[in-house]
């Protein structure tokens, strides 16, 4: 009965580290999503940090309840939506940690243009461009900047945007074509 | 528009680029936040009694005070009828007699 129950926990240990092993690659895999969509909706770079640590933590807790209905990244990004979204809220009370050194404005956004193969002039125009989309969707209502982000960064289909927002998808759809003309007005400024 | 189309496009390069260069953390670091998010919570949780606690010292007291006055009230009125029992002339089971004797005497 003894030798019973001591293989079973070891299966059961067994489970559980094939399990953590699975979940490093799994964060090893979405990681950069996850804190690239937190970095462009927050703006701060400790901020992003945290909630994509947090959205890996609360999956990893909540990793027996996932269905597998959605695709990993669609609940990942459901996790991590919700996170963004709670944040913000805990932010506007926090007034004294907008200016922290670690948020992010137009300028530091042009360290993350790559060297590689850009003239200096060429260079200029693209560190423009950035900046423009960058302060654009700084502006945006954050519904729509999610919807926006979700869409032209993540590249996610509008159902799929819905399943992550819990919106419907007419929802997505206004909310992206008036992010999308907002972002567009402004940057259209730039010429 | 095909300006509009390379903002967004150059845009989502400079996010991915900045999502590749992130550092991942582990697995263990990440979880070791659960461990790190329970103290907080434990101090807060500490913090709440306490102040609960000094909250219900005033009702504490009041109820304390209340259940006092109450009982010298108590006392006082047990001692009003021991006096009062006290000062009788006569014995109450004679008292229906001796107000019944001037009125007989007076006749």
């Amino acid at each position: 009965m003894e030798s019973v129950a001591t293989s079973r926990e070891i299966a059961s240990m067994e489970d559980r580290a094939a399990a953590i092993a699975d979940f490093d690659s799994v964060v090893r895999l979405y990681w950069p999503r996850i804190f690239r969509f937190a970095l462009a909706s927050l703006r701060d770079r400790d901020a992003a940090q945290t909630v994509a640590q947090d959205c890996f933590l609360k999956a990893y807790r909540g990793r027996d309840r996932f269905r597998g209905d959605a695709s990993l990244l669609t609940w990942l990004m459901q996790i991590t939506v919700n996170l963004v979204r709670d944040n913000a809220r805990s932010r506007r009370f926090q007034f004294w940690k907008r200016a922290s050194s670690s948020s992010i404005d137009g300028e530091a956004t042009r360290e993350w243009i790559p060297d590689a193969g850009i003239d200096p002039e060429r260079r200029i125009l693209v560190q423009e461009q950035v900046d423009a989309v960058w302060t654009a969707t700084g502006r945006l209502p954050e519904r729509q900047r999610t919807v926006f982000l979700l869409r032209y960064v993540e590249e996610m289909e509008l159902l799929e945007i819905a399943a992550v927002t819990g919106l419907k998808e007419g929802a997505v759809k206004v909310h992206l074509y008036r992010a999308l003309r907002s972002v567009r007005a402004q940057v259209g400024r730039l010429r | 528009m095909s300006h509009f189309r390379e903002a967004l496009g150059r845009f989502k390069d400079a996010v991915n680029q900045e999502g590749e260069r992130s550092q991942i953390p582990s697995l263990d670091r990440i979880l070791s936040r659960d461990h790190r998010a329970k103290v907080p919570r434990l101090r807060w949780a500490a913090a709440a009694a306490v102040v609960l606690m000094l909250a219900a010292i005033p009702t504490y007291e009041n109820v304390q005070r209340q259940r006092e006055i109450e009982q010298e009230k108590a006392d006082t009125l047990l001692m009003q009828q021991v006096n009062a029992g006290l000062a009788r002339s006569v014995p109450r089971a004679m008292a229906p007699l001796v107000d019944w004797a001037p009125s007989e005497a007076g006749q």
